[in-house]
């Protein structure tokens, strides 16, 4: 166990090596998702009111995990299985679930700096820094957890870096659109509104926005609490069927 | 040097035990009834053409996927099962890299040590494969001859007691493919076990002390070299005479000779088989010489030579 945690702690810093040393990477993870989310919140700032500012801010904190865990660890994963790095690995000291885990931690790592960038930006803004920092650290990690087995998830079924990177688009979009970070739930039609419910997405931005912002009933809270650990055990399962250790190519 | 005690038991006992492994992928059968012993401190190579079985036997000694049926041991221990436990003790080299292009030589040597217990130094083991000059080198600009010594490197650095190594000298020059060999002959008689496969029939007679030759999935057959070539035969070639009709070659030892022609002149080649190894090529010879006395002919290009490794591969893969 020792181990394990020595070795996740060594596989992540490796994977941040290399994300800040591949500027593909670095734009796509790190950068970008910063940009687009600077991007929105100034635009919420000049044109909406407070609430949907607020609102706005909260929900980014927690689509951030859209990046890094997902559509960046979903590229890397592939790649370096079809590479054989992955193999290579894993003929070497660290155990199976070290080498995943250093990946995501790495991509959490990345993930929870943009966070804390958003909670420095929150300031000037307005919103304030967060209520409850230990409870949006959860829903944070917990996010970053999820995302990061939906990518192995992705990358088992997925014979490339880019096209790993393809499939994310999808969750991606259904995330963004449908679950609360962008658009309140009323803006939904009906219909969607009960399908939005049950995204992973959902969950995790209402713990952070709880997190966030306080105010909200703790029963409701415990209730995404349930949806998320649902969601991370169902992605866990298929994590262990569906990802694979040798190349997808012959 | 804490390293010592285990090796030492490992130089008496077994380190590798194969029987009866199969190994099937959905209805493809790519390991079909292998058996195998490899004594701890010993150098064990697996011949054989792509596709014979030897990465699958050997995936399966790395505790990469569990046996469809028969039983490995390694080092006593079930290597799938128990390859939490086994990992740290045993080295593996796969038959591609798998190494990072954005870290430096040194880099990915300083990841291996820091996943390791009881690592080398990042310089002595850079040294080790003789890439110390090449440090500060991003691994993509590696030639392919020096990711596979990098790869050799990451493989010992942990100081293993078994060491896998798949086609080690593949895509090396010569002088490289000369200074691997001794690093693996170091390991060996520092009580390393190997099981080693190689397209290189050479590779194998230099360095194992047994060998097996596999094809489609079985172990066709094994010992040490001069055992296994012993069956073989010993080869007889000469040019045939002038002038002396081919019906008119005496048989040696009851074998007729094979005729094939060598830069324009028709050759006589005989394998003799029976009879003890030792004594059986010069009882052909004198026959042979015999017969030539009294035809008051010279062969030419007269030649003696013991079946090689290379004669018995091809026999193997040819025959069946």
């Amino acid at each position: 166990m020792k181990t394990d945690l020595a070795h996740v702690y060594r596989l992540a810093r490796l994977d941040l090596t290399l994300i800040f040393r591949n500027r593909s990477a670095l734009t796509n993870a790190v950068l970008m998702p910063l940009l687009v989310t600077g991007f929105l919140i100034f635009t919420a700032k000049r044109q909406a009111g407070d609430e949907q500012l607020r609102f706005l801010l909260t929900g980014q904190v927690a689509a951030l995990v859209l990046f890094a865990p997902l559509v960046n660890l979903a590229g890397f994963y592939t790649s370096r299985r079809e590479e054989l790095v992955l193999k290579r690995l894993l003929g070497g000291p660290a155990s199976a679930t070290a080498i995943l885990g250093g990946s995501a931690a790495g991509a959490a790592a990345v993930y929870l700096l943009q966070v804390l960038v958003l909670c420095v930006a929150a300031v000037p803004l307005g919103v304030g820094l967060p209520d409850n920092p230990p409870l949006l650290l959860a829903g944070a990690l917990a996010g970053a957890a999820l995302f990061s087995l939906l990518s192995m998830v992705i990358s088992g079924l997925s014979s490339s870096g880019e096209l790993a990177q393809i499939a994310t688009v999808p969750v991606m979009l259904l995330c963004l659109f449908l679950s609360p970070v962008v658009a309140p739930p009323d803006a939904l039609p009906e219909a969607l509104r009960a399908v939005a419910g049950y995204l992973p997405m959902t969950p995790m931005a209402e713990i952070v926005r709880a997190g966030f912002l306080g105010g909200t009933r703790w029963t409701e809270t415990m209730q995404s609490a349930g949806v998320l650990a649902v969601w991370v055990a169902v992605a866990a399962i298929l994590a262990r069927r569906y990802f694979r250790w040798d190349p997808r190519r012959g | 040097m804490d390293g010592m005690s285990t090796q030492t038991l490992t130089r008496t006992g077994t380190a590798i035990e194969v029987s009866g492994l199969h190994q099937r992928y959905g209805a493809f059968e790519a390991v079909r009834g292998v058996d195998f012993t490899v004594p701890g401190g010993r150098l064990f190579a697996l011949l054989g053409t792509n596709g014979a079985g030897k990465t699958t036997t050997m995936e399966v000694l790395e505790g990469f996927r569990p046996a469809s049926s028969g039983t490995v041991r390694l080092l006593g221990a079930d290597p799938y099962r128990d390859r939490r436990a086994l990992r740290p003790r045993v080295g593996i080299m796969l038959q591609e890299s798998g190494l990072i292009g954005d870290l430096t030589a040194a880099e990915t040597v300083d990841l291996w040590r820091d996943l390791a217990r009881n690592p080398l130094g990042r310089d002595e083991a850079l040294d080790l494969v003789g890439l110390g000059d090449k440090a500060g080198v991003a691994v993509r600009q590696l030639s392919g001859g020096q990711k596979r010594r990098l790869d050799l490197a990451l493989a010992v650095v942990g100081r293993p007691e078994v060491l896998f190594l798949d086609e080690p000298t593949t895509g090396m020059d010569p002088e490289a493919r000369l200074a691997t060999w001794r690093l693996i002959q170091d390991q060996v008689a520092a009580g390393t076990t190997v099981l080693l496969t190689t397209h290189y029939l050479e590779e194998a007679e230099r360095l194992a002390d047994r060998i097996a030759i596999m094809h489609r999935g079985t172990v066709r057959i094994d010992g040490t070299v001069p055992e296994v070539v012993a069956g073989h035969g010993d080869r007889i070639a000469f040019r045939v005479p002038a002038h002396t009709p081919i019906d008119a070659l005496p048989a040696l030892d009851g074998i007729l000779p094979e005729i094939a022609v060598t830069d324009g002149h028709p050759t006589a080649r005989y394998t003799v088989t029976g009879g003890d190894p030792d004594g059986r090529a010069h009882r052909a010879v004198a026959s042979l010489l015999a017969w030539a006395g009294e035809q008051r002919v010279t062969l030419d290009r007269l030649a003696v030579r013991p079946a090689s490794l290379e004669d018995v591969f091809l026999t193997i893969v040819e025959n069946q």
